[in-house]
């Protein structure tokens, strides 16, 4: 369904060029939920805006492209875009159900995609808004009541029924469950399940948190410095990861049912100011060899279309 | 980075902020040569009553045949002089009163706010009359009685941001480690304030100048002494502008603008380099 | 010895009233908190948003009073003691935030905040001092760092300068606020392993305030878990993790995802609600699976069950 081709997005700041999507490869199946994993500056939510095309001014695609249902969205026009969005594609954005206007109900503010790109009227309107409400698990009680009056949990749901009223195919939603507790995490994470089952839509969840993505997950890709680390089935990329950035992110997440010591990775994330010419992970690598210094990788595809982009394993294969 | 160099790299790329620094710049470097670029003394009366602007008066003579262009130069220094010291004035009490109103709160912050409020809403230029009435118009009464009139805006928008400032982890951590009230207010909330009073400052500078300017022309003060509100002065009061007589009433007023439109500039360049908010990346 | 008696401690905060109702409401916070906390020990406070964990962390910094109760520090009453008796004991008391990006001064150089509590608690200290409290929290070398200001630093990096500044007068007890949630994982296991080896090197006490029951299992001796306002739970860390008790503690280890271990059922239904109109009886009921009539109608009381385990729910 989405087919990204050494997509290359960069920011313009004031100290200089950061790239932060730095020639990614992917390919994301239909009827999948797909979590892309990283931690911050990983470059995941800059992939995730690139879909949609709504990066911020000062970032641009500088190249590659984005195939979505064969369409290269990096080549439509402006103006056919804005009616992709929303209707094929939409997105769920960090920190959404915080920016609910407050001064409308629960109803009109689902409803109201419809009423602006739609022109449906406001009775039918409403009436779907209704249906979408119970969609994600939110009674007739809540319809008339305003945001303030909503917990956390409650207001997500508000904010992935809005993103999905024009049924798109594409859902993106970017940490969707930072914020909340871990009760409610829980229970927007099965939502995002059932959504997947009952209407076949494609969900990307954006996450920093791989526990929680890989419980619901297909398949997921680990980022690292606007790079790909390792893509492949969700329960074997936990269980038999092969990329030693994924090992040490597993290896560094408390596990109650063992004694054992937790370590960090060492180091701090890598700076995509002045990246290094190798791989990315090079400086915080406990594998490293010379060669990962200046050699870029490609990746070795393993069983299962479980992909590595590192050169220990390049050089397995060979 | 220091925020003196952080300003200084950021300011090269505002245009805005370039634009003020160079009004400021150049009508401070006239009030500092205005005896060498004066091609007459400003007070020097002659005979030559009310000519048209010419090579030899380039911005004409006025009713005493007195030079109006030296008298223009001189008349710079003033309003810089009152402007600066009767903002620093203002700033510096707003800052004060704002920092212990916002940060200490309760009974001291109603009253600071319901005097704050009063002056906010009196209108400043009548009260300004009455006490330079009273107490005479000199040059440094006229300097107090604008900065001490003019606190409020500076004293408000302090507050409002001590308030959000006190309640930052940092504040309490420093509470915690024993840091004291006045240790906290000027170790930790006071450089973060200052972004701000620097764009008020410069605000308050350029309000200054044009209540000095105004009370010069309505005749508070000393009429003696040389600026641009004067010359405006008394080209009103000698009728000038039903007489046709452009060149002795226009350029003082397009100084007064052009400074205070400086500092005007200056102050959104402070404010959008100190702000991260509206800082351009 | 105990480092923290907490008795009964409660903290209400009036809501404005409205010009209709004469009933004056409060937002119960804290209602009758009883915790002790024996010295060198790692104890959790683990709750919701909206348990109450940070104002009980504000209380015991001495931050906020309480609206009743008692908070003995070392012994000693932190509420009704003399400016500079106050003084001596924030002396041996240090603060960890969760947001790195706030809990620094951002125009104060890193040097400047690592010395803060040197300087205002008249502690001597050299370089060397500042370069080894530096280097031991990561930021190697110290040189590279100090003259920095937070801007310039990672979040990661921020947060090790906030710890450091709280190891640099040697604390008896440092209270960490949700210290790691806004960390990178990759970076979180150093932090709570640094907190774990000076615990165990100077018999640092640690209240840990977090909503992740691992972190507070990863390194934690004791455990209280919190709903709106009272713990419902307190024990050992095997106690709490291996034989939780209360539904609530059962529902929050059920709701952690633990990798490669596939879905899990939670129980409890609904969200924590509002700390103004608090449920009656057990507080927990709304929620609870297991709610007959009397968890409707009487509080439960908060009994030990076994040597050191306590928990409050009419189940047992």
């Amino acid at each position: 369904m989405i087919e990204i081709k050494e997509l290359v997005v960069k920011y313009k700041s004031s100290k200089g060029e950061v790239y932060a999507v730095d020639g990614l490869n992917l390919e994301i199946d239909s009827g999948l939920i797909f979590g892309l994993v990283g931690e911050s500056g990983s470059g995941k939510t800059t992939l995730g805006l690139s879909l949609l095309r709504i990066l911020p001014p000062t970032a641009i695609i500088e190249s590659g492209n984005v195939l979505i249902s064969g369409t290269d969205v990096t080549k439509l026009k402006e103006s056919e875009m804005r009616k992709w969005r929303g209707k094929k594609i939409s997105m769920v954005f960090q920190g959404a159900m915080n920016s609910l206007n407050p001064l409308m109900t629960v109803e009109e503010q689902v409803a109201e995609p419809l009423i602006i790109h739609e022109n449906m009227d406001k009775d039918q309107a409403l009436l779907r808004a209704k249906e979408n409400l119970e969609n994600v698990g939110l009674g007739e009680n809540i319809l008339k009541r305003y945001p303030h009056e909503l917990s956390g949990g409650m207001k997500q749901r508000v904010v992935i029924a809005m993103a999905i009223i024009e049924h798109p195919s594409l859902l993106i939603a970017d940490e969707p469950t930072t914020a909340l507790d871990v009760v409610t995490q829980h229970r927007i994470m099965k939502l995002f399940r059932r959504l997947k089952d009952e209407f076949g839509v494609t969900i990307i969840l954006i996450s920093h948190d791989l526990p929680i993505v890989a419980e619901v997950a297909d398949k997921v890709a680990i980022m690292y410095g606007g790079k790909m680390s390792e893509v492949g089935d969700a329960k074997e990329v936990v269980t038999q990861s092969k990329h030693p950035y994924t090992q040490g992110l597993i290896r560094s997440i408390p596990d109650p049912r063992s004694t054992k010591v937790i370590r960090g990775i060492s180091g701090e994330p890598v700076s995509l100011m002045n990246p290094p010419k190798g791989c990315r992970f090079y400086d915080r690598c406990s594998q490293r060899r010379d060669l990962c210094k200046t050699y870029d990788y490609k990746p070795a595809i393993l069983e299962n279309r479980h992909l590595v982009y590192c050169n220990l394993f390049e050089e397995r294969m060979a | 980075m220091n925020p003196l160099t952080s300003y200084l790299s950021q300011l090269r790329r505002s245009t805005i902020g370039m634009v003020g620094w160079g009004i400021i710049a150049s009508f401070v470097v006239i009030a500092l040569i205005a005896p060498i670029i004066s091609p007459y003394n400003p007070y020097a009366t002659s005979n030559a009553y009310l000519q048209h602007p010419s090579l030899l008066h380039l911005f004409g003579t006025n009713q005493e045949g007195q030079d109006l262009f030296s008298q223009n130069m001189y008349g710079t220094r003033i309003p810089l002089l009152v402007g600066s010291t009767a903002a620093l004035v203002a700033v510096l009490m707003g800052l004060i009163i704002g920092l212990f109103s916002g940060y200490f709160g309760g009974i001291l912050d109603e009253i600071l706010m319901r005097v704050t409020d009063f002056f906010l809403v009196v209108p400043a230029i009548v009260l300004m009359i009455v006490i330079s009435a009273l107490i005479g118009g000199t040059l440094t009464n006229v300097i107090l009685i604008i900065g001490g009139l003019s606190w409020p805006m500076t004293a408000r928008v302090v507050r409002s941001m001590v308030l959000s400032i006190k309640e930052w982890p940092f504040v309490e951590v420093a509470k915690s480690s024993n840091g004291g009230s006045i240790y906290i207010m000027f170790k930790h909330i006071l450089p973060n304030v200052m972004p701000v009073v620097f764009a008020n400052a410069a605000l308050s500078v350029a309000n200054a100048i044009f209540t000095q300017s105004a009370l010069v022309f309505i005749g508070v003060g000393d009429v003696t002494d040389l600026s641009w509100g004067n010359i405006m002065h008394f080209a009103y009061i000698n009728g000038t502008i039903t007489a046709g007589i452009w060149w002795y009433m226009i350029p003082p007023g397009i100084f007064i603008v052009l400074l205070t439109v400086g500092f005007i500039f200056l102050s959104t360049s402070f404010e959008s380099i100190f702000n991260p908010r509206t800082r351009r990346v | 010895m105990k480092m923290i008696e907490a008795k009964n401690v409660k903290k209400y905060f009036p809501l404005k009233k409205s010009i209709l109702s004469r009933n004056d409401r409060y937002l119960k916070a804290l209602d009758g908190i009883s915790l002790e906390i024996e010295k060198g020990v790692i104890h959790s406070l683990v709750g919701e948003t909206g348990s109450g964990k940070t104002t009980f962390g504000r209380i015991v910094m001495a931050l906020t009073p309480p609206t009743s109760g008692t908070v003995k520090v070392d012994g000693i009453d932190l509420f009704s003691l003399k400016k500079n008796e106050m003084k001596l004991i924030r002396k041996r008391i240090q603060i960890i935030f969760q947001d790195p990006y706030s809990s620094l001064n951002p125009k104060l150089k890193i040097r400047a905040s690592i010395t803060e509590p040197l300087k205002l608690n008249h502690v001597k200290f050299d370089e060397k001092m500042v370069t080894d409290v530096v280097e031991s929290v990561g930021l190697k070398p110290a040189s590279d760092y100090l003259d920095r200001f937070p801007g310039e630093m990672s979040g990661g990096q921020r947060q090790r300068a906030a710890i450091a500044r709280a190891f640099a007068i040697s604390p008896e007890l440092i209270i960490a606020d949700e210290p790691v949630s806004m960390v990178d994982v990759s970076i979180r296991a150093d932090f709570l392993n640094l907190l774990r080896e000076t615990n165990k090197r100077e018999n640092l006490t640690v209240l840990l305030i977090t909503h992740d029951l691992f972190v507070a299992s990863y390194i934690s001796d004791k455990i209280s878990v919190l709903y709106l306002g009272k713990i419902v739970e307190e024990g050992s860390k095997e106690d709490i993790i291996e034989r939780p008790l209360h539904p609530y503690t059962q529902a929050l280890l059920d709701s952690i995802p633990i990798l490669g271990m596939g879905e899990r059922e939670v129980k409890i239904k609904g969200e924590i609600p509002n700390p103004i109109d608090l449920p009656s009886g057990c507080r927990f009921h709304p929620r609870c699976p297991f709610s007959e009539d009397k968890c409707r109608q009487i509080e439960p009381e908060y009994r030990e069950i076994k040597r050191g385990h306590f928990v409050a729910c009419h189940l047992y």
